[in-house]
């Protein structure tokens, strides 16, 4: 990254790159001052907000560091096992941690095997590809509102789960012990589909002499998957887990449109959300949200670590 | 090169392009444009001098289309003015608030008698002695003014209307179950709730999970205290036993009347409407899905409107909330309509307050139309209020009830209500014990007062 | 034994996809379906498909309330706006990022790519604090300014301008073009496949977008479709469900049609971008 700067700078001299330079600002200057501003620059206004205790009504008060500590203190509490209702930040980060760590590895082995499947000459495969696609292209809100639905006592989903398993039949979304579940399975049927046509595209793509010289020594077909295909597709799956991860990690939309009771669904983001705009508590709301950023950052540092696939 | 649908894409988008064009101009002016808009379909003149924004909940379709009419009316009485109606979404008094910060919160406003005094912290209603005569102020009930008052006695709206709760009855259900009369007390509302449900196959009573307020008249008919918290040593209303024996039987209504009797796979006789697939208890008791629920007044046109044939007097009917050991108890609910300290016509957002719940508004929106119970004192004896209202009126004298609890805790009022509700409702799902729970609650009220 | 595991492979990978299909397609078939009937026979259990008596009141109860089409005008204006800036704004930057030579380049690209990992809740709170200023809260425009460009528009033009060749470009620099004719005459044009599938993902993002509306859409009359559908919802403002479904199903339809005819431009954006990050 350094060198090339510096050689961009020393040929900015030659007048004819000076004149290339300038057009290049030009061109990116509209879109990327708009992703500039509203990414960099709010960041560090919500950086500074972070600092006071504001309610958008009353004049902004600087507390310092009070609102981290707010933020640290709750967290301790909930580890000590404190009252829910003075810990839901904590709450919000288990329920997340929990059901990112259940959907993010379903949806990413359902879609390499649905991907393996259906990596073979099969006719119709656009018709699969579309109805996997379907789900990830509707909104999620709407989406959860046809699932309450679904998930109702005598609903739908009931009817075939009872159908399967005689006398399981719980109330999905009144049941604390049920109402995560039942949006993690809203969001493995909502995202799975679309990883599946990502693991095909990677799949169809694997070099073929590596098979064959694999088939001369004499490798069979789940040695192969194994030995072979996984590792070839490590870089992809490293993608979709850390992608898949980023997103589970700020769920919002599902949860909010499918409460459960009590705190069974709380996401941080929910309460980061509630903190803002219901309490008012803008800045505690601010420094709630970087701790949420630091989390995501570190865990998918450690996944880019562990999973090693290049950055661009 | 250029395929078929590179073309489409193309023309897509075009069209993309011409409808964000109108789209900014629409956006740029699209207050006067819906103005317009409404105008085009005959709903109302031209806006001219006062534009006014009125916000509420708009709990249902029946609220928001007794509304309507009432601005419609308005407008056309009175030509210089257009109000837009705004119901809105879920956390209405959090997003208020939040509107009051972007400086678009809405020039006249409901406002519950619970987040009164958060409104009051934050500066932002009117105080209306400044618009009004003492004349007009003392037509309202005085229990109903006291909770729009500031510490200082200083007054920040006027009730729009006020109900109470009592219990309405399914008939038929009764009689399926050889029952004769309402439970009185609250032991034969338990029984009663189990033998319908054992005889008719349906619950016999639906309550919500949660929601203090309809647990307070338990305890209050049990001889406790109206719970007011005014500084953290208030917590200690949790503590009393007459508190902790009827929330121990309130929750028990829901483990035992539901989880308990489903796990024996028995019909349940308590359940809350979400259990059953509706959404208040108002579709619940209406489609006839239970046999008893304890609502308020706005229960009665949502009756009326939805389910016509349902009939009042032949099929259901109301009584008295059951009495406890001590005595019988209610709860008063009532809303103000706010003004907006920062609105641009104070005297112009007066006179459509006037308009909606001076005598004339009230008679037509609340007496006619059934909306609740009046806020005045002289309509409560008009001939034109639905009888179903009047009738829950009448209990006030007999039976009588020996305490009606305005639904206000003091300054912490907002905050707190929900607080108790979500632990109430924790304890009624299993996940917390009662013990549990009223521990959660002395602690809320202490940390409320700690900051 | 070769053939026969083949065979065998291929009769289980249909059954297993034609499985996983029905079950990803059923809630889209018992959403249309139950649209058209009457509530009391959608609730029936074991559930019935076919609508018997066939009814449209579903869609007359939703679309006679009164803000649904003013929802449906908002969601467009908004989508319609996002899409048109993000496509011309994305392209000109991708297409700089890929072959233009400016000093900072990379840091800059860099830099932007960073930011696709911020929560959005996180720029969010600051940027309604910075609208509640100017009065953007409760305007259409406090969504639509943030939406005008997005970094994963501009890596997914780069990632194409970088898999065309670059005699294109070269010859038309031998000839004394201007990078901004380059990009007018050439490259834009050229780059359709990947305008196809930027202009469709940023379709799909804006309209099923949620929680910047919610939180910058105050009043009624301003919400977009997934907003106003569950403000409905909540507020029980319907004693059935089914107006909701009907809505539902409307308000999934626009994204469900424009991905049916232009999924091949959806799957190759996918392919361009995938791993690559």
């Amino acid at each position: 990254m350094t060198p090339s700067l510096f050689s961009n700078l020393k040929s900015l001299f030659e007048k004819k790159s000076r004149r290339e330079a300038i057009e290049g600002y030009l061109l990116i200057a509209a879109g990327t001052s708009v992703i500039l501003f509203f990414s960099i620059f709010v960041m560090l206004y919500a950086f500074y907000l972070s600092f006071f205790s504001w309610d958008f009504l009353t004049p902004m008060k600087f507390v310092g560091v009070e609102n981290y500590v707010k933020v640290f203190e709750e967290i301790w509490d909930g580890i000590c096992g404190g009252s829910p209702f003075r810990t839901q930040f904590f709450i919000g980060i288990k329920n997340v941690l929990f059901y990112t760590a259940i959907v993010v590895p379903t949806q990413t082995i359902l879609a390499i095997i649905l991907a393996v499947f259906a990596n073979q000459k099969i006719k119709g495969i656009s018709f699969y590809k579309v109805s996997y696609f379907l789900p990830s292209v509707t909104c999620s809100v709407i989406i959860a509102l046809i699932f309450v639905w679904l998930f109702q006592k005598e609903g739908l989903i009931n009817y075939f789960l009872s159908s399967m398993i005689p006398g399981f039949a719980p109330n999905w979304m009144r049941d604390v012990h049920y109402a995560l579940w039942a949006i993690m399975l809203v969001a493995i049927w909502g995202t799975s589909g679309n990883l599946m046509i990502s693991f095909l595209a990677a799949l169809q793509a694997l070099p073929q002499e590596v098979y064959e010289a694999a088939s001369i020594d004499g490798a069979g077909r789940f040695k192969k998957f194994f030995y072979i295909t996984l590792p070839l597709l490590k870089p992809m799956i490293g993608y979709s887990v850390v992608v898949g991860t980023i997103g589970c990690l700020q769920m919002f939309d599902l949860a909010y449109a499918m409460p459960g009771p009590g705190f069974s669904t709380t996401t941080v983001v929910q309460n980061i959300y509630n903190t803002c705009f219901a309490e008012s508590k803008v800045g505690l709301a601010c420094a709630k949200s970087f701790f949420l950023f630091a989390v995501i950052f570190a865990i998918t540092y450690a996944m880019r670590r562990k999973f090693r696939y290049e950055t661009t | 090169m250029v395929t078929k649908m590179e073309s489409i894409l193309a023309i897509l988008l075009i069209i993309a392009i011409i409808i964000s064009g109108s789209g900014l101009y629409y956006i740029a002016d699209l207050d006067s444009r819906m103005a317009r808009l409404e105008e085009a379909i005959g709903a109302v003149p031209a806006p001219t001098e006062f534009y006014l924004r009125f916000s509420g909940w708009g709990a249902g379709a029946t609220e928001i289309e007794l509304y309507e009419t009432m601005l419609h009316n308005f407008m056309e009485e009175n030509p210089k003015y257009y109000v837009k109606y705004e119901p809105m979404p879920t956390m209405y008094h959090e997003n208020l608030l939040s509107m009051f910060g972007a400086y678009v919160a809405p020039d006249v406003f409901y406002v519950d008698s619970m987040w009164v005094p958060t409104f009051l912290e934050k500066g932002a209603l009117y105080p209306v002695e400044e618009l009004t005569t003492p004349e007009f102020i003392d037509m309202y009930y005085d229990f109903l003014l006291e909770i729009f008052k500031d510490a200082e006695g200083k007054l920040y709206g006027l009730p729009k209307d006020w109900s109470m709760l009592f219990l309405l009855y399914n008939k038929k259900l009764f009689a399926d179950a050889g029952l004769t009369e309402p439970p009185d007390t609250w032991a034969k509302l338990l029984e009663y709730s189990e033998k319908i449900a054992d005889t008719t196959g349906k619950p016999g009573l639906s309550i919500y999970t949660g929601g203090f307020e309809r647990y307070l008249p338990v305890a209050l008919s049990e001889g406790a205290p109206k719970p007011i918290f005014n500084s953290a040593a208030d917590a200690a209303w949790f503590e009393r036993t007459d508190v902790k024996d009827t929330l121990k039987w309130y929750v028990e209504l829901y483990t035992k009347g539901k989880t308990e009797r489903e796990a024996a796979r028995l019909t349940p006789y308590v359940v809350s409407p979400a259990d059953i697939g509706k959404g208040w208890l108002g579709d619940a008791f209406g489609s006839e899905s239970v046999a008893m629920v304890i609502s308020g007044n706005w229960i009665i046109p949502f009756l009326a409107d939805e389910f016509p044939d349902f009939e009042f007097g032949t099929d259901w009917d109301i009584a008295p909330v059951p009495k406890g050991s001590w005595g019988r108890a209610n709860m008063a609910f009532t809303v103000c309509l706010g003004i907006n300290r920062y609105t641009k016509y104070p005297s112009a957002a007066w006179h459509l307050v006037e308009y909606l719940m001076g005598v004339e508004g009230q008679k037509k929106l609340v007496v006619e139309m059934g909306h609740t119970l009046p806020s005045i004192e002289e309509l409560a004896t008009s001939p034109d209020l639905w009888p179903q209202h009047r009738k829950t009126l009448d209990y006030l004298t007999t039976p009588g009830y020996d305490v009606v609890m305005a639904w206000f805790m003091g300054p912490k009022s907002g905050e707190l209500g929900g607080k108790f509700s979500t632990a109430i409702e924790l304890a009624m799902l299993g996940e917390v014990t009662v013990d549990d729970a009223l521990t959660e609650m002395y602690n809320a009220v202490v940390d409320a007062f700690a900051e | 034994m070769r053939l026969s595991f083949r065979l065998i492979m291929a009769i289980v990978g249909y059954i297993v996809l034609t499985v996983v299909a029905i079950i990803y397609l059923m809630p889209f078939i018992r959403s249309i379906t139950a649209s058209f009937m009457t509530w009391e026979q959608a609730q029936r259990m074991p559930p019935e498909w076919i609508p018997d008596p066939f009814t449209t009141r579903p869609f007359e109860q939703i679309l006679g309330l009164k803000y649904f089409p003013v929802w449906l005008i908002n969601s467009v204006i908004i989508s319609a706006s996002i899409v048109t800036a993000q496509t011309i704004l994305a392209s000109m930057a991708g297409f700089a990022f890929a072959r233009v030579k400016f000093p900072g380049r990379e840091m800059l690209f860099s830099l932007l790519l960073a930011t696709m990992m911020m929560p959005g809740i996180v720029t969010l709170m600051p940027t309604y604090a910075l609208f509640s200023k100017v009065g953007l809260i409760d305007n259409l425009l406090g969504i639509i300014i943030p939406g005008l460009c997005g970094a994963s528009s501009i890596f997914l033009m780069r990632q194409y301008y970088l898999s065309m060749p670059q005699d294109l470009f070269d010859a038309a620099r031998v000839d004394g073009c201007t990078f901004l004719k380059i990009f007018r005459h050439i490259a834009f044009p050229l780059a359709r496949p990947a305008l196809g599938a930027l202009a469709i993902y940023q379709f799909l993002g804006s309209w099923n977008s949620f929680l910047g509306p919610l939180a910058i859409l105050k009043s009624i009359e301003k919400f977009t479709l997934p907003v106003g559908l569950l403000f409905a919802f909540n507020r029980a403002w319907y004693v059935e469900y089914s107006p909701i479904i009907a809505g539902s199903t409307l308000a999934a339809a626009p994204t469900i049609i424009i991905f049916i005819i232009f999924n091949k431009y959806l799957i190759k954006g996918i392919q361009l971008t995938a791993g690559k990050r």
